[in-house]
């Protein structure tokens, strides 16, 4: 066989030598095997062997055991549940009830048609089928060919007794002592074993690249060699390494560092989570205007007339107030306007906000200070949403907040309440200080 | 409502009617728009009972008819009672006959400019002159946070100098964030009206 083929696997080399894996073996037979395992071993490993020979030839043996082993556990959990259970007492003597009930049956059924007195012994049952007499015409080998299943029946019986006296506890603790035995041979074999040598696939004949060499000497903590002996636990640990550095170059949220670790996919298809975060119910823009106002003064009433589309009231104590018309946060129209004392009270006394708050298309305001307020508001709108984009309602807020003290302020130019009949009715738009139209810098 | 301060302008009853027209030349000098003629009547019926019933009609409510109560010590709060028009006829006919009631009028011209109006009136008892009243109302704001704009105003537009002193106790007393009502010019008129009736008094016991 060795001399046919070429190239031999150690394998298969050594497996001859070896004990043969028996399938189903019987527990008289198991048992001997595993005492007779190291004697066999002992006497066909005398000549001298590589030492990577043995290495394996010793994992073989070890696989040997782990197979016998399993078929011993599995043997052992089948039949525990079934040796104290009364249960299959009586199965066993129903099933031997049923065949001799057959067989009753099989000789009544011959004697009605052969008249002929017979006795009821099985050797007779195996008569009675040969009686026939299509049968007898034939050759004897055909009758023992019919006899076999009656044998078979018999050997199950036999089994069947042989089971009793195999689930004796004798029995089973000697079993339980036997794999404990070989479990102490296996731990004496691993112990045995010697670290795995690694061998590169570029000895001699590749040239060693640059990024290979690195990559190798992170991981095995060594200048590049032909042949490192590298045990399990020192792996584990450079690799722990490596993974920590991932972790904190993570948390430093220094964006060139995560920019090598986004995958392609999310580059491609980047979040715009302003569009995710739509406010759906007027509370929720209720809540979110009055927190950017920040001041417990300032009144918010939003009313919802479509899916998309808000009218919402931020009125301010001096009794007017900023009527704004959004379509999910982005400001459509924008106006100013004064309130009625009357209109207070019916705010205060929590009418549904969707009768109060509406938007007049074509309302004009009668006083100059409103007028002058929205065409201010309308520009600072504007400024807003070119610097800003979609964001520009939190930086129109923030400015619009500051015309709380619409007449009690003074310009910061000429240092007076009123030019031309109107006090200040414009902020800068970064500073925040009041000025006078005409008093202001562009 | 729109917030209005009443100036009491202290000034012998002599040069009245001058000073009267250089206010009105130099707001018209601003070229505003000219309302129709103002007008404020109080009737005061005095009682047995040293406390007396105040009534106030004014032209920009011209359906209501306000009422209070003088109170008996100055502290005290004043409550001001507002009615229909019928109210007004109802108490003259039943505190008629009593006691001859003491009435003041107060007639004068009023001027819109811009976001401002003016209403500038003499008082007048038993059609002699007694004093000379200028009020100002702000439309935009219903608030008195607006003080310093109006005052500004005055100071600015009727070359009034020494504007704070002109003003009631009841303004100064007054919160900065309150909100306006008409009640409140009504008690301004009763403040100035009752400094003017205790003046006469005065004199008229410094005569006798």
């Amino acid at each position: 066989m060795a001399a046919n083929v070429p190239i031999v696997n150690p394998a298969q080399r050594m497996a001859p030598n070896m004990m043969p894996v028996q399938t189903q073996p019987p527990y008289s037979q198991q048992s001997q095997a595993q005492h007779q395992t190291p004697a066999s071993t002992q006497q066909q490993t005398n000549p001298p062997v590589d030492p990577d020979q043995k290495k394996i030839q010793d994992m073989f043996e070890a696989i040997n055991l782990i197979a016998n082993l399993k078929e011993d556990i599995n043997t052992i959990l089948e039949n525990v549940g079934k040796a104290n259970s009364a249960n299959n007492y009586s199965q066993l003597l129903s099933s031997q009830k049923q065949i001799l009930e057959a067989n009753l049956d099989s000789i009544k059924s011959s004697q009605a048609t052969n008249q002929t007195s017979s006795v009821g012994t099985p050797a007779s049952v195996s008569n009675a089928y040969s009686q026939n007499p299509s049968v007898n015409a034939q050759n004897e080998p055909e009758q023992n060919n019919l006899n076999e299943p009656n044998e078979k029946q018999v050997n199950l019986n036999e089994e069947e007794a042989d089971f009793f006296e195999k689930t004796d506890n004798k029995f089973m603790n000697s079993k339980i002592g036997d794999i404990n035995k070989s479990l102490v041979e296996l731990e004496k074999i691993f112990k045995d074993l010697q670290p795995v040598t690694i061998l590169f696939p570029f000895q001699g004949s590749t040239t060693i690249q640059p990024w290979q060499a690195d990559f190798y000497s992170v991981l095995l903590e060594q200048t590049f060699e032909e042949k490192t002996t590298v045990t399990s636990s020192k792996m584990i640990n450079n690799y722990r390494y490596l993974t920590k550095l991932q972790e904190n170059c993570n948390l430093t949220n220094l964006t060139s560092y995560k920019r090598f670790q986004q995958s392609y996919a999310e580059k491609k298809y980047p979040k715009y989570k302003s569009y995710n975060n739509r406010l759906m119910k007027k509370e929720e823009m209720e809540k979110t205007v009055s927190a950017l106002l920040g001041n417990p003064d300032i009144k918010v009433v939003a009313a919802q007339k479509t899916e998309h589309q808000f009218v919402l009231d931020i009125i301010m104590p001096q009794n007017f107030k900023f009527v704004f018309l959004l379509f999910d946060l982005n400001v459509e129209r924008l106006q100013v306007r004064p309130m009625d004392s009357r209109i207070l009270k019916i705010y205060t006394s929590n009418k549904p906000s969707d009768e109060i708050c509406f938007y007049d298309f074509d309302y004009k305001n009668k006083s100059n200070v409103f007028q002058r307020l929205e065409e201010n508001c309308l520009f600072a709108w504007v400024f807003f949403k070119t610097e800003f984009g979609i964001n520009h309602i939190s930086n129109l807020l923030k400015w619009i907040k500051n015309f709380k003290d619409l007449f009690n302020a003074k310009c910061s130019r000429c240092e007076k309440h009123l030019l031309n009949g109107i006090p200040p009715t414009w902020r800068d738009l970064k500073t925040y200080e009041p000025y006078h139209d005409e008093c202001r810098i562009f | 409502m729109p917030i209005t301060y009443v100036f009491k302008i202290s000034i012998a009853i002599d040069q009245i009617p001058q000073f009267r027209e250089t206010l009105e030349k130099r707001i018209q000098a601003l070229k505003p728009r000219q309302l129709n003629q103002f007008q404020v009547q109080a009737v005061v019926f005095q009682a047995t009972n040293q406390t007396a019933i105040h009534q106030y009609l004014h032209s920009d409510y011209s359906s209501t008819c306000f009422s209070l109560i003088e109170p008996s010590t100055p502290q005290q709060e004043i409550k001001v009672l507002t009615g229909d028009i019928g109210l007004a006829s109802l108490q003259r006919r039943i505190l008629d006959g009593e006691k001859k009631a003491l009435q003041l009028d107060l007639i004068g011209s009023a001027f819109k400019l811009g976001d401002f109006q003016i209403k500038i009136g003499t008082i007048t008892q038993n059609s002699s002159n007694r004093g000379l009243l200028v009020e100002i109302s702000y439309c935009a704001s219903n608030n008195n946070d607006a003080y310093g704009v109006i005052i500004e105003f005055v100071e600015s537009h009727l070359g009034l100098s020494n504007s704070y002193e002109m003003l009631s106790n009841y303004v100064k007393r007054k919160a900065p964030t309150a909100n306006y009502t008409p009640e409140d010019t009504i008690i301004q008129y009763y403040d100035h009206f009752n400094s003017l009736r205790s003046q006469t008094s005065q004199l008229r016991s410094q005569i006798n």
